[in-house]
């Protein structure tokens, strides 16, 4: 018989078989990758293995088991050998045998749902949906029942359901176990899916096991019992008590007057609960390394097999606990480091005689916990790295001058080794491939907020050393403020906070160095460093050692220390790789976390290679970052991030009588008198439930806000995945949308074209420009791609006293595809940057990249402003910038742009 | 087959009687719960007709008795409408199933004949 056609008496039996069967599967891997193996209880495994294989009947399964046994049983026999050919025996065996069970394993979380529809003359149908719930439930242990079974007594109605655990019982036996049952009209499966999806799995996602143990936190008699849960669903918990902290901070907010000691009591009470809650399920993600570790011994017993090489891997620490979302992360730079330790560590057994050293190669991987972090060392005794000759090669390469190369320390060196592109220069035999993927390495390590260093003795050995975040989801905080922004520092790297009165600094301007005892440490205020142009007023200095980085950051104020969630920032780390995430305060601000070591360059590294922009947002990606948001009726839906500032609290409006029905009033922000816009009257929709969020966003030079009722996540969309609104939806409304993305995750994220709902509430004056223009300019075309017809229009209002002639566009795709083919080409573009299908920075860099158009000057006219939008938009070779909408600058820029000599030599 | 009516309703036991008998059955009585087990251990019948409300011991806790010294008992109830509760504690107990007064001769003798088997 095969595995899949056993039949279980139940569930847990499966279960039982199949865990004992990988352990022991486990214990004869193992002991095959020891010197000397232990031959016995890898004999005692087999032998098991054999017995519950044919309980089952298992044919194939009992023959493996029986010939690893058969093999070892000869053990102490004269002329019996534990040879290289019967380990790798073994674990072939091993390997066959697991793949058996693995196509067993899968998804034990699955549950089949079946809908049972009792004839409406039935006279208790409680009682016959117990009777299903009884004989399923004796088939499959575990069965639920909806309503639930004890509940049944009292039911009556004409469906129910049964929620059956995945097994091996055949579903028509299922269905004729119902089919016994009186007055069963119909029996349908309508299988749903669980309530947690599990999301796409990241493509380096390579531990086997998708679940973790957790410990049941129910009380009672099952107390001790594990159940498995999805990673996804754990994650979904810490969200939510996140949001729920969120909500007490902001109960305590709106309560903050009230003296009441009850209701102080209560407050207290949510908060505790909350807080022991998140630090459980905290607890409950974390896993011993171990179940890493344990897979290393394998693949390097095949690597070394392939390299002809003798190679032992030694492990210790495998108890430090590691959060489980980093752990996945891990495995695979681990894998590439010691995959590259085996193959161009450690020499050849021949070489390795000549060289004195043993003839098995050592690697040793060890995990420890301190400050606050979770190290790994990743150490071989192989060849190490030839300074001298990578100093030749940076000089070569240009990397370095002669004078810098000498200066270099190995520190300093080895930092070149994590340069993209290291692995194809040239070989140096020694390090040949040394950097093979370090870039690729670090990055990963990167996205996990870790770091790595290598140190290497010529001749001795290399050792890599890792450290990471024990967690990412949560950590105490050191808030500040630096001009606008509130922004946070990991506590465990903050050294000390000084007030800049009494800090002795002679001067904080520049970049000086403070004395500080020993080493001089660079100052930086820390609102310049993020955006030069912002007002500030430093008075206190953070000093911040974080790994080999340190320095002494000025800022505005200090707020204190606190716990706090920290939220991911999907793709935005591109344009800002100092921001390792966001965290909520209990007041409903965002704080963003500083990742300081990305912030200031590290101490002491003033050769460290130029950081290259990363590729991920980098202009002419064609890629966006959208805050998604929902509002009263549920649907998500986006705005560009770039169009935002912040995200406050609801705040009070002032209303003020006779304005356009969507204007809500005005807020004051920071100083400013703002707008406020309801979207939800706009929509057409029921006005935010109580306490929500405000949007503060700038565009079209103006700030407005628009309240919303939830705030969720900012996600990285490409331009090509923007689609048309469907008609369905677009007909109701009286706001004009620039389109729809149906995002992997979120399901669909509806783009409101901002710009247009703007020009409906505060309709745009049209000062036409006022210089008229005295030469003809009307044999000169020009070329405009807009989405929004508001903007066209206006664009169009704007030149016509310029006398040019021009083509329209709705979007970046149909601009370009007529570039393709046009003749003649126009004499300028004029390109709008928010387009669906493809954007305005991706059409500029193009158009500046074909032969065809090369020469024709590009105006970018956009309604972002701010200082993210400007950092990229200088990457890109435009001829001018142009916020809109300012008809006088347009006019003149495009005037001047048509009177230049090179394009009239031109045309 | 050998059936035993449990019903203290002497009606009922006749309308049952005679039913059973037209279809082939031999036919055992009990007036109450207490006789009701003490007969099914003297005659081990194979299907057991039992209703609910009775005197001495009610049907559910003589379903119970009778199915924890034999589990392999048959027993259906017969109940009243609006005696739901009460037939799911009876399931629980051990009934196999159960039929409803005033019942159809057809929904009787097919749940006798399904659960016979």
């Amino acid at each position: 018989m095969r595995f899949s056609e056993v039949q279980w008496d139940s569930e847990e039996e499966r279960l039982l078989f199949v865990e004992e069967a990988a352990e022991l599967l486990g214990t004869l891997e193992e002991g095959a990758l020891k010197t000397p193996p232990p031959m016995d209880a890898m004999f005692r495994a087999a032998h098991t293995l054999k017995g519950s294989g044919g309980m089952l009947g298992l044919t194939q399964w009992v023959d493996r088991a029986h010939r690893v046994e058969d093999a070892m049983d000869r053990r102490g026999h004269p002329n019996w050998e534990w040879t290289p050919e019967l380990q790798q025996f073994v674990l072939d065996t091993v390997d066959a045998m697991r793949a058996e069970l693995q196509g067993q394993n899968e998804d034990p979380g699955a549950t089949t749902v079946w809908e049972l529809r009792w004839d409406s003359t039935c006279a208790m149908p409680g009682v016959r949906a117990y009777q299903a719930w009884t004989a399923i439930n004796a088939l499959i242990p575990g069965t639920v029942s909806e309503p639930p079974e004890d509940a049944l007594a009292e039911w009556t109605g004409e469906v129910s359901r049964l929620v059956i655990p995945s097994s091996t019982v055949d579903p028509d036996v299922i269905l004729t176990t119902l089919q016994s049952i009186d007055d069963l009209q119909a029996v349908t499966r309508v299988d749903r899916p669980l309530q947690f999806t599990p999301a796409s799995l990241d493509a380096h996602e390579s531990l086997d096991t998708e679940e973790v143990e957790t410990r049941r936190m129910t009380a009672g008699e099952r107390r001790d019992a594990t159940i498995r849960i999805s990673a996804d669903s754990l994650e979904s918990i810490l969200e939510g008590l996140g949001e729920l902290l969120l909500d007490h901070g902001q109960l305590e907010h709106l309560w903050q007057q009230t003296i009441d000691p009850a209701v102080r009591n209560v407050l207290d009470h949510l908060r505790r609960r909350a807080l022991d809650l998140q630090d459980l399920t905290l607890r409950a993600r974390m896993l011993p390394l171990d179940t890493l570790f344990r897979q290393y011994p394998r693949a390097i017993h095949d690597i070394a097999r392939k390299l002809n090489k003798k190679i032992q891997l030694t492990t210790t620490g495998g108890e430090t606990e590691l959060d489980r979302v980093v752990m996945d992360r891990l495995h695979e730079p681990l894998l590439h480091l010691l995959r590259n330790a085996c193959d161009h560590g450690i020499e050849s057994p021949d070489q390795r005689r000549q060289l004195g050293k043993p003839e098995i190669g050592m690697i040793r991987l060890t995990a420890f916990t301190a400050q606050g972090h979770v190290h790994l060392r990743i150490e071989d005794d192989g060849a190490g790295i030839d300074w001298n000759k990578l100093r030749d090669k940076a000089v070569r390469q240009g990397w370095l001058t002669a004078d810098e190369a000498d200066r270099a320390t190995e520190d300093q060196l080895g930092e070149l080794l994590f340069r993209p592109g290291v692995s194809t220069a040239d070989k140096i035999t020694d390090i040949s491939g040394r950097g093979v993927g370090l870039d690729v390495v670090r990055a990963f390590l990167d996205e996990i907020h870790g770091g790595i260093h290598i140190e290497s003795q010529t001749g001795q050995g290399t050792t890599f050393h890792i450290e990471l975040p024990m967690t990412m989801a949560i950590m105490t905080a050191l808030l500040v403020e630096a001009g606008p922004w509130t922004l946070g520092f990991p506590i465990a790297n903050v050294e000390r906070i000084e007030d800049i009165a009494k800090s002795g600094l002679a001067s904080l301007l520049g970049q000086q160095a403070v004395p500080d005892g020993q080493a001089p440490l660079p100052v930086y205020s820390l609102a310049d460093v993020l955006a030069p142009e912002v007002d500030h007023h430093d008075r206190y200095i953070v000093r911040i050692k974080d790994g080999r980085t340190q320095a002494a950051l000025t800022v505005d104020g200090v707020l204190g220390q606190q716990e706090v969630v920290i939220k991911p920032v999907i793709g935005l780390t591109g344009l800002t790789p100092w921001l390792s995430g966001v965290a909520l305060l209990g007041d409903g601000r965002l704080a963003l976390m500083v990742d300081a070591r990305r912030l200031v360059p590290a101490t002491g590294s003033e050769i460290e290679a130029s950081q290259e922009p990363d590729p991920i947002l980098k202009a002419g990606s064609n890629q966006m970052e959208l805050l998604v948001f929902r509002l009263s009726d549920g649907q998500r839906y986006g705005i560009n991030v770039y169009k935002t500032r912040e995200v406050l609290p609801q705040a009070t409006v002032t209303r003020v009588p006779g304005q356009h029905q969507w204007l809500d009033g005005f807020m004051h922000v920071r100083g400013q008198t703002v707008p406020v816009v309801s979207l939800h009257r706009a929509l057409g929709l029921k006005e935010p439930f109580n306490q929500g969020f405000v949007l503060i966003t700038e565009f079209n030079q103006t700030v407005q806000a628009f309240p919303v009722d939830q705030v969720e996540r900012m996600v990285r969309v490409s331009w090509d995945q923007v689609k048309p609104l469907p008609a369905v939806l677009e007909a109701g409304n009286t706001l004009q949308f620039t389109g729809l993305i149906n995002h992997e995750e979120l399901g669909a994220i509806q783009l409101i074209d901002f710009e247009q709902l703007l020009a409906q509430v505060a309709p745009p004056e049209f000062p036409v420009a006022s210089e008229i223009s005295t030469e003809d300019l009307s044999h000169f075309l020009v070329w405009i791609a807009d989405d929004s017809k508001v903007a066209r229009q206006q664009i169009e209002k704007a030149l016509k006293p310029l006398g040019v002639r021009f083509k329209l566009f709705s979007d970046g795709q149909e601009l370009w595809e007529q570039v393709q083919v046009a003749d003649p080409l126009p004499h300028l573009f004029i390109v709008d940057v928010e387009m669906p299908r493809l954007d305005g920075y991706t059409l500029a860099a193009r158009l500046k990249n074909s032969a065809r158009s090369r020469g024709i000057p590009v105006v970018l006219h956009t309604s972002l402003s701010g200082h993210w939008h400007a950092d990229r938009a200088s990457q890109l070779q435009v001829d001018a910038v142009i916020t809109k909408f300012e008809p006088d600058v347009l006019a003149s820029t495009v005037r001047e742009l048509l009177s230049r000599p090179q394009l009239m030599a031109t045309w | 087959m050998k059936i035993l009516i449990a019903d203290d309703a002497a009606f009922m036991r006749m309308r049952l009687r005679k039913l059973l008998e037209e279809a082939g059955h031999t036919v055992l009585e009990a007036t109450n719960g207490e006789e009701a087990v003490a007969m099914y251990r003297e005659q081990n019948p194979a299907v057991v007709l039992m209703d609910i409300t009775m005197p001495e011991m009610d049907g559910v806790t003589a379903t119970r008795h009778i199915c924890q010294s034999d589990p392999k008992a048959r027993v259906i109830m017969v109940s009243a409408l609006g005696q739901q509760a009460m037939i799911v504690s009876a399931i629980q107990a051990g009934a196999k199933d159960f039929v409803v007064k005033p019942y159809e001769v057809d929904r009787v003798l097919g749940a006798i004949n399904k659960w016979a088997q």
